[in-house]
């Protein structure tokens, strides 16, 4: 059961790195309707 | 024999069960919408519930204009794409046609920037400075790479 869970943990922290980049990049193009997407990707990639 | 084998099965069922348990209840959220993106601020930002609150009412109140401006912003790059076709294509250009676009661009351009600022100010204001901080380290980049400001 330990396993268990540990093992959701770290597909959990995962999920949560990729989906990080992807709800910022959205986010930064609903803020700003200028940006290109070379800004978009270099700020949604900053740790 | 057959005992010690339903206990494992049993413990790797038990695993299994909390392994997908913990994952479907733990899963951020799937989609690209504002309800998602203003989750991700709050868990990014560690904001308390009150200034989720007022961020979120900050963001619903801008979104509808900022959605329709990036429309016209589109609209505008294909209108500018279809000018620069038909320069290569027929040699001429409507100039004053041409003149008309650029001032709306240009309108179109004044407006994404104000109603930008207006929003970043209007989110910081609610933050604080560590938050603030954080927060437009993310934006810095695009800030960086338009060469422009979002703050007033």
């Amino acid at each position: 059961m330990l396993l268990g869970l540990f093992l959701a943990e770290v597909r959990l922290s995962r999920l949560h790195a990729e989906r990080g980049v992807q709800i910022a990049q959205s986010y930064l193009r609903l803020i700003d309707p200028l940006i290109d997407e070379t800004a978009v990707n270099v700020a949604a990639h900053r740790p | 024999m057959k005992h010690t084998l339903l206990i494992i099965l049993l413990g790797i069922a038990a695993g299994v069960l909390s392994h997908v348990g913990w994952f479907m209840s733990q899963r951020p959220c799937g989609a690209n919408n504002l309800d998602c993106q203003l989750e991700w601020m709050k868990t990014e930002l560690k904001l308390s519930d009150e200034q989720f609150a007022r961020i979120k009412t900050i963001h619903e109140k801008s979104s509808p204009r900022l959605l329709a401006l990036a429309a016209q912003v589109v609209r505008m790059r294909d209108e500018y794409d279809a000018f620069e076709r038909e320069r290569t294509t027929s040699g001429q250009v409507d100039f004053l046609e041409f003149a008309h676009f650029v001032e709306q661009r240009r309108a179109v351009d004044r407006e994404c920037l104000t109603s930008t600022q207006q929003l970043v100010a209007d989110a910081t204001r609610v933050m604080t400075a560590q938050q603030r901080a954080r927060y437009l380290g993310l934006l810095g980049p695009v800030l960086q790479g338009t060469g422009r400001s979002l703050l007033n």
